[in-house]
């Protein structure tokens, strides 16, 4: 597949490029360059299929980065188009008038992510959260579990006993480089 | 946990409280006259109660994983018709309402409407451990973690998910309270709604339920 | 509507007694398969405590709850399985150290009460305890039970070096073998000195070695010692001593303060300077002193340390072999006192004048005297020459070789060419074979009484001095000692049967009347065990702080009976290791400035 990789370059600028299976193929593009590349993928070649698409958090990096994975059935291969944008204004452009399955995929990424896809027709549109209201789940910075607690609660009754505690508390375990 | 303290226990027909026992005490250790027959609405009780128990219609409701547990009891080697149950097409047919499993706030605002639309007496069946305290989704933003918080459960039926065998043990205990008058969830959910309301309110954020005039 | 549709309905009634299709209503109920995972089984006298299969679920499901008291070995606390959230993945099964969790086949429970879904397996009471179908784990473990082997040198060639056997882990093996701790804490209550294992241990594991050696040094001021030669009981009742190799805790604490050259700049500690014009004397520089010392001169007091031989480290310097704890590992605790300000006087030994004007111009002193005289084997013709006595013979072979003392004998012992006879089976009687060895000995044999597992010796000793091809003979009972013709010595000892003693005693040994065997060797070294001597001392103070036999009774506080005047190490307890002493330290660390009024 480096050889297509070879034939994106010449049309587009291809930051990294990652062969994770011989018949698959990772590579990273600007943002400015996302929605002509895969305007010209559809048009021009066999990858004419988005399979998927999702976003990933890039907390450390404040990025989000978007994922297409688009299929070439003919050939039997697929091809990941990663674009990073901007955490803090998570914004792309919707591709719903290339592929318009990839309308679910951006109502359920203004939801679980945040990421708006202006344009997109259910943008805003509740999917499986109805009426949510804290930061959008899937973000890394939202806690899942201290969430569950505080919205559903938990089964009361329940006590534990960390057993490194317990040890040092019965057998009076002390430190003589500190005070404490 | 945020969760209040259940209101006045809710009564029976006969005026005897929801899930108490009678304890053993001299005067019913000891036999204090004769056997007496049991009154007219007794005896009804007892006779409706008994045709019911031999006829669940179960509404055709999967709510999670264990409702593929379901399908087997349908099949020849389970069939539970010979017990009794049956499935319901609708809320409107159905007088057993199966909780399999997990529950998410989006589904928990439709079991909520199916169950108040299945006519009494009504009884609830809760399968696997996410019905009890969360189960393995018990850090998940958006499954419930205590279904008795928003809906009267008569059995549960633990495992992750039980075997078929389970369930039919489950319908079978659930069979026997009947019976005997004791799976009154919905007389429970009837005394107490205003605190199952409130626990439902306060999942459910986008509330447009109608409320049933009773 | 015909007659006939109304009526079609009432055709089932034709089937009304015929068999039914369907499985009879008795066979439905299947028996599990023979390894379906059901309710959870514990055995509550196996099980030690250790939550790692409250750590490793998922879905939190287990908590420890408390169920009896904690006892080395054994936290108290078990499992308790929420069943609102278990999902029988079996990882707490496959993951049980001591192998008692296990689950049942037995996979059915109605109830109409949702409070009910929760026990403590073994403990409350359920008709599948006993279940032996299920997962019962085995097959698998999800815990590596085998300990990153240790380099040494080859057993045949060490017999000619005094270069240290153990070579220590590379920090690849250290971190490898530090992942495998638990993190259960059960080690530190073995501890005499109750040191922060599991906490230690994770700081190697994520490479933070100087937080280690700060984490080490809150209890033990001698970690290297205790690295290299420590009798680590931690490591005996480790979680995974239950079914595998226990983590090599020791040499953990040794590939941690082997890493600095220097540690006066890493130890950082932070305490109140409480004891700023006080004056303690120590007397004794071996492990319980060097405690006291090092843990009192941060604190601000004026330590002055007595040690009669020209180094410090007591035991751990004349009683433990070089290639078990070389010089240079000492000489690296010594400069951590310095470093704390204790005014070493080495050369100096405290007779009973000098303990009174310590008495009088300290505001404590403190006793560490340890075990200095060797037991006598009571056989006849033991005074022969050429009969020494473990203790004679290894502090003179480490005066002779490590300072410059004029106390030593012109040559030394043991001279090459020689055959040695060591009586005993405790760790100083591997060393005396061991260092025999070393000196040039033709041939090492160690006579016991007992059998090869009941010797008191580390089992890594033992196996050590056996392939340094020291000959054990067992079930030897030395009966007397004659001198031959030739000037040799030849150890008659009878052959021993082991008779049952008490329950929970080992079996002891019975000479078996009528057979003498002759052992003929140019030395016989006694090593039976040591006893105080506290003859420095005047009888007064004898009787005041020790009984008959030289022991030293102590309060809570470490204090003996004389006011002002605290004891600790072999001489106050019964187990007469490092650790030990150095805990003895750490009580009177506590207590003298409790006693002065500090605190």
């Amino acid at each position: 597949m480096n050889e297509f990789v070879q034939e994106i370059q010449a049309r587009f600028e291809v930051l990294w490029s990652n062969p994770q299976r011989p018949d698959l193929m990772q590579i990273g593009v600007r943002q400015v360059n996302a929605l002509p590349l895969l305007t010209w993928l559809k048009s021009n070649t066999g990858y004419f299929i988005l399979n998927h698409f999702s976003a990933v958090d890039w907390i450390e990096d404040g990025e989000f980065q978007l994922t297409y994975l688009l299929t070439d059935y003919a050939a039997r291969r697929s091809l990941m188009v990663c674009v990073r944008i901007d955490r803090a204004a998570p914004t792309a452009e919707s591709v719903h008038h290339l592929w318009p399955e990839a309308v679910t995929y951006e109502q359920e990424m203004f939801e679980m992510f945040g990421i708006s896809f202006p344009g997109s027709p259910r943008q805003g549109v509740d999917l499986l959260l109805e009426g949510w209201e804290d930061i959008p789940p899937m973000r890394r910075d939202f806690d899942t579990a201290a969430f569950a607690e505080e919205a559903f609660g938990f089964r009361p009754g329940r006590t534990h006993t960390n057993p490194r505690d317990r040890v040092a508390i019965a057998f009076g375990q002390k430190g003589f480089l500190h005070d404490h | 946990m945020g969760v209040e303290e259940k209101g006045k226990v809710p009564l029976l027909p006969s005026g005897v409280p929801v899930g108490s026992k009678p304890h053993a005490t001299d005067s019913t250790l000891f036999a204090q006259g004769r056997p007496k027959p049991l009154s007219l609405d007794e005896s009804v009780a007892f006779i409706k109660n008994w045709f019911r128990a031999q006829s669940l219609n179960v509404m055709a409701y999967g709510t999670g994983c264990g409702s593929i547990e379901l399908g087997p009891l349908g099949t020849s080697r389970f069939d539970m018709e010979r017990f009794g149950i049956t499935g319901g097409p609708t809320p409107r047919q159905s007088s057993v309402l199966i909780i399999s499993g997990y529950l998410s706030v989006k589904t928990l605002k439709r079991v909520i409407r199916s169950y108040e639309q299945m006519p009494n007496p009504r009884w609830v069946v809760a399968l696997g451990s996410c019905t009890i305290n969360g189960g393995m989704y018990w850090d998940s933003y958006s499954t419930i973690k205590i279904l008795d918080q928003y809906l009267p459960v008569d059995v549960y039926v633990n495992g992750c998910m039980p075997r078929p065998e389970a369930l039919i043990a489950g319908f079978k205990d659930l069979m026997d309270m009947i019976k005997r008058g004791e799976a009154n969830g919905y007389i429970e959910y009837q005394n107490n709604l205003d605190w199952y309301r409130a626990n439902q309110r306060k999942v459910i954020k986008d509330w447009n339920l109608p409320e049933y005039s009773w | 509507m015909s007659l006939k549709n109304a009526l079609a309905p009432f055709g089932i009634w034709a089937r009304a007694l015929a068999r039914p299709y369907t499985i009879p209503v008795e066979d439905i109920m299947r028996a599990p398969a023979d390894r379906y995972r059901g309710w959870h089984t514990n055995d509550a006298e196996a099980c030690i405590g250790c939550g790692s299969c409250s750590d490793i679920c998922q879905n939190a499901a287990i908590d420890m709850v408390v169920n009896r008291d904690a006892t080395k070995g054994d936290t108290g606390l078990r499992p308790m399985v929420d069943y609102g959230r278990c999902c029988w993945c079996a990882l707490c099964v496959d993951v049980c150290p001591s192998g008692s969790l296990g689950l049942s086949s037995e996979y059915t429970w109605v109830d109409k009460d949702p409070e009910v879904f929760r026990y403590v397996p073994g403990v409350d009471k359920k008709p599948w305890d006993d279940d032996t179908k299920g997962w019962h784990g085995g097959e698998w473990d999800l815990i590596n039970h085998d300990r990153v082997p240790m380099s040494m040198l080859p057993g045949e060639t060490r017999g000619q070096t005094w270069a240290e056997v153990v070579l220590g882990y590379s920090e690849e093996e250290a971190q490898r073998e530090a992942a495998r701790c638990l993190e259960c804490g059960i080690c530190t209550a073995a501890c005499p000195a109750h040191m922060h294992i599991p906490e230690y241990i994770g700081a190697i594991r994520d490479g933070n070695y100087e937080q280690a050696v700060n984490l080490i040094y809150e209890t033990n001021p001698m970690p290297e010692m205790c690295g290299k030669v420590c009798t680590r009981r931690c490591e005996d009742v480790c979680a995974h001593a239950k079914q595998g190799e226990p983590v090599a805790i020791r040499w953990l604490k040794r590939f941690a303060t082997e890493r600095f050259d220097d540690l006066r700049e890493v130890i950082k500690a932070d305490v109140a300077p409480i004891g700023v014009g006080k004056r303690v004397a120590v007397i004794g520089g071996g492990p319980s002193g060097i405690t006291v010392a090092y843990y009192l001169a941060i604190r601000g007091f004026e330590v002055n340390l007595y040690e009669a031989l020209p180094t410090l480290g007591g035991a751990t310097f004349f009683g433990i072999p070089k290639y078990r704890f070389p010089m240079p590992s000492l000489e690296k605790q010594v400069d951590m006192l310095r470093g704390a300000g204790v005014k070493l006087h080495v050369n100096s030994p405290v007779d009973a004048a000098l303990f009174e004007e310590l008495r009088s111009t300290h505001d404590a002193v403190f006793i560490g005297a340890g075990l200095m005289r060797g037991k006598a084997m009571r056989v006849e013709g033991e005074d022969a020459p050429g009969v020494v006595n473990a203790l004679t013979f290894l502090l003179e072979h480490h005066l002779r070789n490590n300072t410059d003392s004029d106390k030593v004998s012109k040559e030394p012992v043991v001279l090459p060419g020689m055959k040695v006879a060591v009586v005993g089976g405790g760790n100083t009687a591997i060393d005396a074979a061991r260092v025999s060895l070393r000196l040039g000995a033709s041939e090492v044999v160690i006579s016991y009484r007992r059998r090869k597992e009941d010797m008191p010796a580390d089992w890594e000793e033992i196996e050590d001095a056996e392939h340094e091809n020291i000959q054990i003979d067992v079930q030897a009972i030395p009966l007397r000692i004659e001198q031959t013709p030739d000037g040799r010595l030849d150890l008659i000892w009878g052959p021993a049967e082991m008779v049952a003693d008490k329950p929970g005693a080992r079996p002891k040994p019975v000479l078996v009347e009528g057979v003498e065997n002759h052992l003929v060797v140019d030395r016989i070294i006694g090593a039976i065990g040591q006893g105080p001597n506290l003859r420095w001392l005047s009888p007064e103070a004898q009787g005041t702080i020790a009984d008959k036999w030289g022991w030293i009774k102590v309060n809570e506080d470490g204090m003996t009976g004389m006011p002002g005047v605290f004891a600790g190490g072999d001489l106050v307890n019964e187990t007469a290791d490092a650790i030990s002493a150095i805990a003895d330290g750490l009580r009177v660390v506590q207590g003298i400035p409790r006693w002065l009024g500090l605190q």
